[in-house]
């Protein structure tokens, strides 16, 4: 049982995460697993400029399907993240709403540290506004997971680092979508 | 994912993985919240790795100055296959 919400997220993650780590033929710690989940992680953060998009909607399930019950809201980002610190490891990343046009140079910084006594920091711009709002660290007693432009991300979710901050158990292993995964929690 | 009353608030959905670059990406991501019935998704358009970007970028002026963080994303748009 996980004594924080944090824990909870994060160990959801894991499992989702678990599909990006190929099949290894040897037995493998929970904690070694999920170094190899990070550092994919942080790989992806590498000198990568990217275009997202994200959709937001209300759902319903019907007939077994997941389906948006009322019109999605879409909107187009530019994502730029560079690694750094000792080992790569800390990561500077910054997001910008391209659309739709009315949220156009809203803007989110983070910056992301390996270590658990270093708490993450984020800074979002709103643009009708003009001001920099300085976001509760991550890692402190007060921090609460900030949603990524009114999304069902957050902040928590992008980021990497702190594994000392959890302990890790392998439940199973499985094959899901034709691929060896570990369930951890 | 639980709360700790171990009620399933959260799912996430991650699909069309794929390696790019050596790297392992969910090109699709998706965050259902089971307790307002809202979802998320989150593809990824287009991405490239090994682009070179000014650390000045990733600064809080970018937040704030227009004509800077325009110059900045230009240079990696003309990156961008």
């Amino acid at each position: 049982m996980f004594s924080s919400k944090r824990g909870f997220l994060f160990a959801t993650l894991v499992a989702a995460s678990a599909l990006l780590v190929p099949a290894i033929s040897m037995a493998q710690s929970a904690r070694s697993v999920m170094e190899r989940v990070d550092a994919n992680a942080q790989s992806q953060n590498d000198s990568v400029f990217s275009m997202l998009k994200i959709s937001t909607c209300k759902f319903g399930i019907s007939d077994s399907k997941v389906r948006c019950t009322a019109r999605a809201t879409v909107k187009s980002l530019e994502s730029a993240a560079i690694n750094t610190g000792p080992g790569g490891k800390d990561t500077q990343s910054i997001a910008f709403i391209l659309e739709p046009a009315s949220e156009r140079g809203i803007g989110m910084l983070s910056y992301t540290y390996d270590s658990s006594s270093k708490p993450n920091e984020t800074w979002l711009y709103l643009s009708a506004l003009g001001k920099v709002k300085r976001i509760v660290a991550s890692g402190s007693a007060s921090s609460e997971p900030v949603s990524l432009f009114g999304s069902e991300f957050t902040t928590e979710d992008q980021e990497t680092g702190k594994l000392d901050d959890y302990t890790y158990t392998l439940l199973d292993t499985i094959t899901f979508k034709g691929r060896k995964t570990y369930a951890i929690e | 994912m639980y709360d700790t009353r171990d009620n399933k608030i959260r799912r996430v959905i991650a699909d069309n993985v794929q390696r790019i670059n050596g790297v392992w990406n969910a090109r699709s991501v998706t965050i259902m919240n089971l307790v307002t019935n809202r979802l998320s998704n989150m593809s990824i358009v287009s991405i490239n790795f090994g682009v070179k970007i000014d650390p000045e970028l990733l600064t809080q002026r970018a937040l704030t100055d227009t004509a800077f963080r325009e110059r900045h994303l230009e240079a990696l748009r003309a990156q961008a296959k």
